[in-house]
């Protein structure tokens, strides 16, 4: 099981969308919950949440440099290509290194 | 919640003038309390959640999708969309100008969430972008986003 946490200022938009987005690529890759779990958390608690990967958008990831955990960025946030393109090959890493 | 609920004819427009993002976000505020779905102090918090995270609300190239607080005046649920006329920027590098204001107008973290997923689907969609950016009217840019 892979914890994913989309990050956002208040959790109430782009985090929702950063995780709506997650969801669909692994989902379409064939992954399901038994793979991974994606929560959304605002900036202020982001810090205090210990998940494998976060993902948020340049400005967020400024704040978490020092977390121990992998930090991907994205640009477009409707953007499903792009989300893929950031997160499979980290997603599926640490898939296998859990096995 | 039904999309067609959140999204409405009377809080989407056109070709908005605006001169700077504040008034961007201004503009499709002002449509939201003209539509009672919002009180007035709506704007003013949602530019200060946009000075407080930073141009992070600009979320895909040219869409800003700023927003605030269910306690920040929110009386319903509601997505205000105004596409500008002349696109202003919010000083985010990466997705700098915007010519597309989405104003997300929230009570909780679950009503808006349908509405969220239909925001998704047309705005991740590039033949979406394309009508959005041709539409010459607020009936065709609604049409934009509810028939998806």
């Amino acid at each position: 099981m892979v914890k994913l946490c989309a990050v956002c200022g208040m959790g109430l938009g782009s985090g929702l969308l950063v995780k709506m987005g997650i969801e669909r690529v692994l989902e379409r890759h064939g992954y399901g919950r038994n793979d991974f779990r994606v929560e959304i958390a605002d900036i202020s608690t982001a810090r205090s949440m210990s998940p494998d990967i976060f993902m948020t958008t340049a400005e967020f990831a400024k704040s978490l440099r020092d977390v121990n955990a992998e930090v991907l960025t994205v640009k477009n946030l409707f953007d499903e290509s792009e989300i893929e393109a950031t997160l499979m090959d980290v997603f599926e890493r640490i898939l296998n290194e859990k096995k | 919640m039904e999309i067609n609920k959140l999204i409405r004819k009377e809080i989407v427009d056109v070709n908005v003038a605006v001169e700077d993002w504040q008034g961007a976000i201004r503009a499709a505020g002002k449509l939201m309390v003209e539509d009672g779905a919002v009180e007035e102090r709506f704007s003013d918090a949602m530019i200060r959640v946009a000075k407080e995270f930073g141009p992070y609300i600009v979320v895909a190239p040219g869409i800003a999708l700023p927003h605030a607080r269910p306690e920040d005046g929110v009386i319903k649920p509601s997505i205000a969309i105004i596409r500008l006329s002349t696109p202003v920027n919010f000083g985010n590098e990466d997705n700098d100008p915007v010519y597309l204001v989405v104003a997300l107008a929230a009570i909780d973290n679950e009503q808006h969430i349908d509405g969220l997923k239909q925001l998704a689907k047309v705005l991740g969609n590039k033949d979406k972008i394309v009508e959005i950016k041709a539409a010459t009217t607020k009936e065709e840019l609604l049409n934009a986003f509810l028939n998806a």
